[in-house]
């Protein structure tokens, strides 16, 4: 499985080869939720994610 | 896509046939026709009178809404392109969004069994999951039915629900520095409770008095007073913990309690398989797929004993849950449908592999 660097603290993550674009992955190291970027040119990279949502009710 | 073009008058049979707990079985009949026109392949009523239709066969992946609302009959209407009415949004337009993205997946998907479940009574005691995983229910991956605006739930938080009692001498109001009221201890109690759990968000815990009786006559001190309290707890906090706190405070202010209800809290990463199939689904669509944690709690809390592949979905914005303003967009209940109709796919095509 190809490895992307965590752009919080810089260590490295598992991300399959079949991820879309916006999926999102938990760097489990550091706990930093990403969010899988693709460019133009097909090259993948991390970005920060938004933080989870808080919603009311059951 | 047919079938969509019923999506509203199918939302508004549901919401317009009051079905508070307990008082589930009033769907049976519509759902067991609607099934069958659905195309699902097998329905029955269990031993509690959770209503399960399913097709296909296979490991199983479970659609889990619940049939029951709260009490509180509300007029139902379609107007607008909104189905208003009691349990538009808690939980009847997931449930039929899962009915309908199970009929729309159904020509797609091989070798595997999907189960639409309308479970009984999650309003109250959740006696309608708990029976599931009471009878060894297996399923290799399960979605809860609630409203979460489109977005997938990864927590749910834990409840405690605790029934506090005093009892003491009483006296005569004139003089209270003479006598010994229960209420007083009781309220004792209830501050210590409340400067403990005294969270305003998700990750701290809560507690809210639900009842509070006291007093026997205008001029006496009460002998008597009771309560019911319930308490909300995130990962990691287990019940274990807050229930040994609970007795302390209890022992230092002479109160008896005891525990009514307990849920534990539920939480999984986004890794989980169903989840991440949800996500997918979304982005195939062109939606941005969102997360959130949930206050309250679920039949999630329950079911993830049955598989740690769960979550919870559905369309509804949930503020409108338990409210007399409960409605539910059609364009939002089809595209829940769509989105459970694509996740079933991409669930299956790696149960396969």
């Amino acid at each position: 499985m190809p490895k992307l660097s965590c752009p919080v603290c810089g260590g490295s993550l598992d991300i399959p080869e079949d991820a879309l674009p916006g999926e999102l992955f938990e760097h489990e190291e550091c706990g930093a939720q990403l969010e899988l970027e693709v460019d133009d040119q097909g090259s993948r990279r991390l970005k920060e994610a938004e933080e989870i949502a808080e919603d009311w009710g059951e | 896509m047919d079938l969509l073009r019923e999506a509203g008058r199918i939302l508004l049979k549901l919401v317009e046939t009051y079905t508070p707990s307990g008082e589930e079985a009033r769907l049976h009949p519509y759902l067991e026709e609607l099934a069958g026109r659905l195309g699902f392949e097998e329905a029955y009523t269990d031993d509690v009178g959770n209503f399960h239709m399913s097709y296909g066969k296979g490991g199983t992946i479970l659609l889990a809404g619940h049939l029951d609302t709260i009490p509180g009959k509300l007029p139902a209407r379609l107007e607008n392109g909104e189905v208003h009415g009691r349990g538009a949004v808690d939980a009847k337009g997931p449930l039929a969004a899962f009915m309908l993205g199970a009929a729309l997946a159904r020509e797609e998907l091989d070798k595997v069994r999907v189960s639409v479940a309308a479970l009984v009574r999650e309003e109250t005691d959740g006696l309608g999951a708990k029976h599931l995983v009471e009878q060894g229910y297996r399923a290799e991956h399960i979605i809860v039915g609630e409203p979460t605006g489109l977005g997938i739930a990864v927590a749910y938080r834990g409840s405690l629900t605790l029934e506090a009692e005093a009892k003491a001498r009483g006296g005569h109001s004139s003089a209270p520095y003479m006598g010994e009221s229960a209420l007083d201890k009781l309220l004792s109690f209830i501050q210590e409770v409340g400067r403990r759990f005294n969270g305003r968000r998700y990750e701290e815990p809560t507690h809210a008095v639900t009842m509070l009786r006291a007093g026997e006559w205008s001029g006496s001190l009460p002998e008597n007073a009771h309560s019911v309290i319930n308490i909300r707890f995130p990962n990691p906090y287990s019940s274990s913990e807050i229930i040994s706190w609970i007795r302390e405070a209890a022992e230092r202010s002479g109160v008896r309690y005891r525990v009514i209800d307990l849920t534990e809290p539920v939480e999984v990463g986004v890794k989980t398989p169903v989840i991440r199939a949800l996500m997918r689904a979304q982005l195939r669509m062109g939606i941005r797929p969102r997360l959130v944690r949930k206050t309250g709690t679920s039949d999630m809390n329950t079911l993830y004993r049955i598989t740690p592949s769960i979550t919870a979905f559905g369309p509804g914005d949930s503020r409108l849950a338990h409210t007399t303003m409960e409605k539910l967009s059609i364009n939002d209940l089809i595209t829940a449908a769509k989105i459970i109709a694509q996740t079933l796919i991409e669930l299956s095509t790696r149960m396969k592999t």
